[in-house]
């Protein structure tokens, strides 16, 4: 038997590894994988790991989660789950206890009062939390896996006849929410915009058409020409800052400007997987953004321009929440500036600093 | 003047260059640099891969090299700045000057051997393509100098007896998307659209001057960009072309010498890529300067003034009005600014460049738009002027704007409500600096002023492909819309997204801080009072 | 403990710690009276309290703060399942509770706070707020590098104080004229602010001059930061600046002494929430629109 288990706990290392890895390379798939993926990695790090008590196995996932983020302190979805999942232990375990001295949960005055968190320790024996966690996290799986497909199920109240729609570069929850519209037999029309120098627009507009959506690929510098003629802008993004800011495509930051300009309303389609309780005022923290290979933008046979000049090639835009009209999440429409609250709800306050 | 740079960079960088995917590109055949001068049926072939300003104003002033030397130089000038393409291949001709066997043999294209059904073909094509091309200039506004009725003479003339058959696809004026797209029965796609226009052009071969043929093939296939270089390489050849006329018999010069020399060339220009507002204004000075010719002058002196008076022009409201900008811009420019420049322009161009010849010490950042990257060529000139430069694509200028302290914008036209006509992604570029409150500065001679507005820019693709968007650049990951859209005859392949490829967009006034021009710097209302100045002058005159 | 004494300690901790907000001292006032009061009934306690905080808000320390820190600790503490037999315990135990979260929210705030201070920003606040100061010096601490413009603030002139303090743990820090905000405002990242009182819609009630300073601030596109306590919330909903109460306006001597109060001077301005970007409070990081959140939740 023990043998076994240190073949489980080497196996879990090695995929750990793997993990860190592939988010190094910067070759991740999409963001949806990278949450499933974490999600899978912590269940067996909790299953697999040794505790007495939720201290301990708080404690543990920590430290394996900041692990984990190492990899690519950019991705947010990675931190993200992780805090999800030190949510859900702190949930389960107050729920065991409250269980145990047969309190009510509900009438908790405490709760309802401003200002006051109760120190809570963590420290009391709970034999059941480990199966309850478990339980609770495949279930928080369950929930992201169908995400898109409850998003895509909304996009008839948003998307209407003979609408024009612009799009920047290549979403899939936006895929998917065009393309659900279009089952509806709602004809519209789609502008995609490419999205250089990634030009992942080119297979978004690609898709669509296939699909039997009018489609019209454009380049960002359209953008200002053909936004008096669009109807909505409607966009994914990569993630969600706590102050409703978005951390999306780089490009997005002159289109939502550009819709406010042109007085248009900015719909963004995304997963609440991807709301982070972490704040970034400014595109300058370092953890923001990535920056692509100069390569993109200058062919190795321009070397003398390589030498001579700083090539900015950045991946991501933030994108101020007052740019934005509404987010189309997989619980329903929000406001931006409800967005802490979704934060209060999925995060603990001290699971923020990871 | 200025030509220094990139004629001498670009023999510096000729093994580079040939190797660009760009340079190659537009170098698909390789064919005759000569033929245009003495064969008029290769002209377009010829110029279609190897036109170049430089080499096409050398053509066209041998007679009056002395004086005119800085033209033809300034004239390359201004297309190595303005437009990558024309840049490169005006590197080109550098490089294959010296070598004569490089010539090959002509391609033997539409032009040569054709059959009486070939050419009857073409004579219809032709029909139709003046067709469009009368109505694609009545939905382009900046060409305002081509008249109607003498379009409607050239048809008559061209083509007699053939009537103009009803179910051609009159493509030419497509508005937006919509209509281009392929579900419409009876429209053609736009591949198709530039196809024939390409072989319509090749069709005129028999008519015009072969000057302006090859001039037109430039324009057509993007080998000369930029307001300025354009309507030198216009002026240029319209003089070569001028110098060639005798007035017939019973005619009068003012008269004659516009209806039909001047107005076939025009539209002709005009059907290859619509007239830029700069190109309108030069025509309109030029036919008002014909007009006045006295009808008792004789043809050498009407010729010589009229030589004279586009001398001038390239002169004075070309040459000197954008000397006459950069002093004034240059003053804006102090040590440790940053300054925010979108795509390429010459005028941007020779101001950034006094000012650092005048010791300034700044920063450029360089934006690029897609597809066209003309960027690159105005890093290109930067870099070699040793001015220390970022770049950054339009998308991620919002990263580029948090450092700039300045912008500075080139514009194609002024309308005379103070809006600017520029490349599409000024107008972006402008809203932005506005939201980051940098000051946004538009250089502008004012010949490109004019009293036409436009207020939402609807050229549709009249001046770009589409298929650039997928073809241009991104030599490391090939578009995956290459392969799927590739084949747009092939009906049974998945529907192919449309392609949209504007050129110009229109800024608005309020986006626009200053303007600066060779009279000063300049609120944007103050346009429609240069356009009123400039009337009085010419009535004075 | 009588009127003359609450007073008395009130003044006396004011006096004592100039660092300590007059909400807290308000607040631990408020927990003192509580554990002299010989009260026999729950309303003859709350009468008390009552009572009390209308003796400190004849002082002229600020209206907002005061109001706002000593309704939600009455609030608070009666928030309870309260009976005849220990009410006085229970509240005394939840008076604590709250004066020990209204104490430890600043430092809550400022190590919140200070990440917002980026290397090598240029930071406008106005006149010398508490937490603001602490928040500036807590990331200068952090070994960061910033400047910051502080306005002069008339009529009292606390921005030269603010300087003085500032410059003492080497921030470099300049002193504006209030009308130059306008003129300094391109050179600035951010604009940090604190706030007297916090109203329902997320609004501000603050020293005079925020309000110019936060239109500013939105022409201009930079982020206007409110760093405040919780207990600075009040329910309140001006609509304008007139229809801000004059007892928040003025100081309590002036309208005592009767005088014209369109000749005076009013001591703070209200600024609406489409000018504040966020909120640095010790419940989190807040949008403006959190607070009717947490106003719901203590009063309805």
């Amino acid at each position: 038997m023990p043998a076994g288990e240190g073949d489980k706990a080497s196996g879990l290392k090695e995929r750990i590894e793997t993990f860190v890895d592939e988010m190094k390379k910067g070759n991740s798939v999409n963001s949806c994988e990278i949450a499933i993926n974490t999600i899978n990695l912590l269940i067996r790090i909790i299953s697999q790991a040794k505790f007495t008590s939720a201290r301990e196995l708080l404690k543990h996932v920590k430290a394996e989660g900041k692990y984990l983020q190492a990899g690519d302190p950019s991705e947010n979805i990675i931190g993200n789950m992780i805090r999800r999942v030190l949510k859900i232990i702190r949930e389960e375990y107050r729920a065991i206890i409250a269980q145990e001295s047969g309190m009510e949960r509900a009438v908790n005055f405490e709760d309802m009062s401003l200002a006051v968190d109760e120190e809570e320790d963590y420290t009391k024996l709970t034999p059941s939390l480990k199966a309850s966690v478990i339980e609770a996290i495949s279930e928080l799986k369950t929930e992201i896996e169908g995400g898109a497909e409850n998003i895509a199920a909304m996009a008839p109240n948003y998307i209407h006849e003979n609408d024009i729609i612009l799009t920047i570069g290549r979403s899939r929850t936006v895929e998917a929410f065009f393309k659900s519209a279009a089952l509806k037999k709602i004809k519209f029309q789609v502008l995609v915009s490419e999205c250089a120098p990634f030009c992942h627009g080119h297979e978004m507009a690609k898709n669509l058409a296939e699909a039997k959506i009018n489609t019209t690929l454009i380049t960002e510098c359209q953008l200002g020409t053909i936004m008096p003629r669009v109807n909505k802008v409607i966009i994914g993004t990569h993630s969600f800052m706590a102050n409703g800011g978005l951390k999306a495509i780089t490009g997005t930051n002159i289109l939502a400007l550009l819709a406010k300009e042109h007085n248009k309303d900015v719909i963004v389609c995304s997963n609440l997987y991807k709301l982070s309780p972490l704040f970034h005022s400014t595109m300058k923290h370092a953890s923001f953004n990535k920056f692509a290979s100069p390569n993109e933008l200058l062919d190795y046979e321009d070397a003398e321009l390589l030498a001579k000049v700083e090539v900015i090639a950045p991946i991501f835009d933030y994108v101020p929440p007052d740019l934005i009209s509404m987010v189309v999440s997989n619980n329903g429409p929000q406001s931006v500036s409800f967005v802490y609250r979704l934060v209060k709800d999925y995060y603990h306050p001290d699971d923020v600093e990871l | 003047m200025s030509a220094t740079p990139s004629g001498k960079s670009g023999s510096k960088n000729k093994g580079k260059n040939s190797k660009s995917p760009r340079a190659s590109a537009g170098d698909g055949t390789p064919s005759s640099t000569k033929g245009g001068g003495n064969n008029p049926e290769h002209a377009p072939t010829a110029k279609k891969d190897l036109a170049s300003v430089g080499q096409s104003t050398q053509e066209a002033c041998p007679q009056s090299k002395g004086k005119k030397q800085g033209e033809p130089a300034a004239a390359l000038d201004m297309g190595g700045a303005d437009g990558g393409s024309s840049a490169d291949q005006a590197k080109q001709t550098k490089v294959k000057k010296p070598k004569p066997e490089a010539v090959k043999k002509p391609e033997s294209g539409d032009g040569e051997q054709k059959s009486k059904a070939q050419l009857k073909a073409e004579r219809r094509a032709l029909q139709e393509a003046q067709r469009a091309a009368k109505e694609a200039k009545k939905k382009e506004a900046g060409a305002g100098a081509a008249s109607g009725p003498a379009d409607l003479t050239a048809t008559k003339k061209e083509a007699p007896t053939e009537k103009p058959k009803p179910k051609a696809p009159d493509s030419a004026p497509k508005i937006k998307t919509k209509a281009m797209s392929k579900e419409a029965p009876k429209g053609e796609t736009e591949d198709e659209m530039w196809a024939r226009k390409e072989k319509e052009i090749l069709g005129k071969s028999l008519k015009i001057d072969n000057n302006i043929l090859n001039l037109g093939f430039q324009y057509f296939h993007h080998k000369i960009v930029g307001a300025n270089a354009r309507c030198i390489a216009m002026l240029v050849q319209l003089r070569e072309v001028i110098g060639k006329y005798r007035t017939p018999p019973e005619k009068e010069l003012c008269r004659d010498l516009e209806k039909s020399l001047l107005a076939p060339c025009i539209t002709y220009i005009n059907y290859c890529r619509p007239l830029s507002t700069s190109m309108g204004n030069a025509i309109k000075h030029l036919k008002y300067h014909i007009s006045r010719i006295p009808s008792d002058m004789d043809d050498h002196k009407a010729i010589t003034k009229l030589q004279g008076v586009i001398d001038t022009f390239i002169e004075d409201n070309i040459m000197k009005a954008s000397e006459g900008v950069a002093v004034q811009a240059m003053t804006k420019i102090v040590d440790g600014d940053v300054i925010l420049v979108y795509a390429a322009s010459s005028l941007i161009c020779q101001v950034l460049k006094m000012a650092h010849s005048k010791g300034k010490k700044f920063h450029v950042i360089v934006v690029e738009g897609r597809p066209r990257t003309e960027g690159k060529s105005m890093l290109r000139f930067l870099v070699r002027c040793g001015i220390p430069c970022s770049y950054v694509y339009i998308g991620s200028a919002t990263h580029a704007m948090g450092e700039a302290t300045k912008v500075f914008l080139g514009a194609a036209a002024m309308f005379s409500i103070g809006d600017m006509h520029s490349r599409t992604g000024n107008s972006m570029i402008a809203a932005l600096a506005q939201s980051y409150n940098i000051p946004v500065l538009v250089c502008c001679e004012t010949y490109k002023f004019t009293d036409k507005v436009q207020l939402h820019l609807a050229d549709s693709n009249l001046h770009a492909r589409g298929r650039e968007l997928i073809a241009r650049g991104r030599h490391n990951h090939p578009s995956v819309l290459l392969t799927s859209a590739g084949d747009s005859s092939n009906s049974s392949a998945a529907p192919a997204p449309n392609l949209l490829n504007l050129m110009y967009d229109v800024t608005k006034s309020r986006h626009i801080t200053v303007l600066v021009t060779e009279l000063g710097m300049l609120p944007c209302t103050s346009v429609p009072v240069v356009l009123r100045r400039q009337e009085d002058l010419v009535a004075e005159v | 403990m009588d009127d003359e004494a609450v007073l008395n300690h009130f003044n006396e901790l004011m006096r004592a710690d100039p660092e300590m907000s007059s909400a807290v001292a308000a607040i631990t006032t408020l927990v003192k009276l509580m554990e002299s009061s010989k009260a026999e009934t729950l309303s003859g306690l709350v009468d008390t309290i009552r009572k009390a905080t209308s003796m400190m808000l004849t002082t002229d320390f600020s209206y907002a703060s005061i109001t706002s820190g000593c309704e939600q600790f009455l609030r608070y503490t009666t928030l309870a399942n309260l009976q005849e037999t220990n009410f006085q315990k229970i509240m005394l135990h939840r008076g604590k509770v709250f004066l020990n979260n209204a104490l430890k929210a600043r430092a809550k705030i400022v190590s919140m706070a200070q990440q917002f201070v980026d290397d090598g920003t240029t930071i406008l606040t106005h006149c010398r707020s508490r937490v603001v100061m602490q928040v500036l010096k807590a990331a200068a601490l952090q070994k960061k590098r910033f400047t910051v413009f502080v306005t002069e603030s008339h009529p009292d002139k606390n921005g030269y104080a603010a300087k003085e303090e500032l410059s003492q743990v080497g921030i470099p820090t300049t002193v504006i004229l209030d009308s130059a905000v306008g003129y300094i405002m391109e050179r600035v990242q951010m604009v940090m602010v604190g706030a007297e009182g916090i109203v329902e819609n997320g609004g501000i009630i603050n020293k005079i001059g925020t309000y110019p300073l936060a239109v500013c601030a939105k022409q201009m596109n930079k982020p206007v930061y409110v760093v405040a306590e919780s207990f600075k919330f009040v329910r309140a909903f001006p609509l304008s600046q007139r229809d801000v109460p004059d007892v928040y306006k003025y100081r309590a001597s002036t309208i005592r002494a009767g005088k014209d109060l369109e000749q005076e001077h009013p001591t703070v301005d209200y600024t609406s929430p489409e000018f504040i970007s966020l909120m640095f409070t010790d419940l989190g990081v807040l949008t403006p629109s959190a607070v009717s959140d947490e106003l719901i939740k203590l009063y309805c």
